[in-house]
């Protein structure tokens, strides 16, 4: 596959993206799910010979890098120039040894919120970002790192890496379906897409969440009696 | 029902709204703003169409009609629905206008319509 995103085959930020013009780090999903350091751990599983399962305080002893990347959000905006530290997939991977044909991963984070992406592209577990601690909001303990991709693929509160040999549809791509719309292609370079489509695209997504949203608020009411069932 | 014979709900009384005031309503699991600008009330529903925040408390110019959501600050014509500016600089043209109710003022009441562009109330 070919190589995706910053720095070498794309400008910095996607065409028609602007920088993010707050000085916090923007959040779209507010509320982890409360983690508890010693409930956690990092696993991994599906096709490897060694399947891991470690502690927070192992996890974080493991070797780690801190590196800086640029976050670009689908909603259009970017935030650039991160500094997070964590490990890269390529240690976990020698850890953890896949077996011959397996081509992808699937992250899981929590409430059934995944992202499949190709073996061998540059991804990290990070567990600091500008050298502190991630906070809860922001993915504590562990989230991924995907340079190159659009932060949906950053999957926060990571709890297992699945490793596969076939893709498999993850959260936004099961959504789409759901939705009746075709599911994101895993060999398409979303920063390629033109700006028309993705405007249109997001447009589309966003009245569909909204959809979502009246129903789930429809439901809470009727379930809390404020409206008859 | 209203005068003409359509289904709908009454609110207020368009006097109890002072101008620029907010008042938000929840018909059938359906919340409603009211808002009264130059003397004309306007029926949103308050949802943010970013993420669904609800905005009725959100930073509000009655002169300029304009509604910011607290979360990440998106803006929006709350007369038309219209975004202004969508999250962190984006287009806001990416985002899906606010829902607008249609409403009829009738003896100095404010009625909801019970029928909706997508659907009944
Ligand atoms: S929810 Fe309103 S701007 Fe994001």
């Amino acid at each position: 596959m070919a190589k995706r995103g910053y720095p070498d085959h794309q400008p910095r930020i996607p065409p028609g993206w602007r920088l993010a013009t707050v000085e916090k780090w923007p959040i779209n999903t507010m509320h982890g799910p409360g983690l508890r350091p010693t409930d956690w751990h990092f696993k991994t599983s599906g096709q490897v010979r060694k399947p891991l399962s470690l502690p927070y305080d192992e996890f974080v002893q493991l070797p780690h890098i801190t590196k800086k990347f640029d976050h670009h959000c689908i909603d259009g905006w970017s935030y650039l120039g991160n500094e997070w530290t964590g490990v890269d997939m390529n240690t976990i991977i020698e850890m953890t040894r896949p077996n011959e044909g397996v081509k992808y991963v699937h992250v899981e984070g929590e409430n059934e919120y995944s992202a499949t992406l190709p073996l061998g592209q540059e991804l990290m577990l990070a567990f600091k970002r500008n050298g502190e601690a991630l906070p809860r909001a922001g993915g504590w303990p562990v989230r991924l790192v995907a340079p190159g991709e659009f932060g949906y693929k950053s999957v926060k509160w990571v709890q297992e890496v699945r490793f596969i040999t076939e893709w498999e549809e993850d959260f936004w791509n099961k959504k789409l379906i759901g939705w009746g719309e075709p599911p994101i292609d895993p060999a398409l370079n979303p920063w390629n897409v033109n700006n028309e489509e993705r405007k249109a695209g997001l447009r589309k997504l966003f009245t569909h969440l909204l959809e979502e949203k009246r129903r789930e608020k429809l439901e809470r009411m009727r379930k809390s009696g404020e409206i008859p069932a | 029902m209203n005068e003409a014979g359509r289904p709908s709900f009454s609110l207020c009384r368009t006097s109890e709204l002072q101008e620029g005031e907010r008042r938000k309503f929840v018909v059938n699991g359906n919340e409603v703003l009211l808002v009264k600008i130059d003397g004309e009330i306007f029926a949103v529903e308050p949802m943010c169409t970013h993420d669904g925040t609800d905005i009725s408390r959100g930073k509000f110019d009655p002169v300029s009609g304009i509604i910011e959501c607290q979360k990440h600050f998106a803006r929006f014509d709350i007369r038309t629905g219209i975004p202004l500016v969508g999250p962190f600089g984006a287009d806001g043209d990416t985002q899906p206008p606010l829902r607008l109710y249609k409403i009829r003022i009738e003896n100095d009441h404010v009625h909801l319509e019970a029928n909706q562009e997508w659907g009944v109330i």
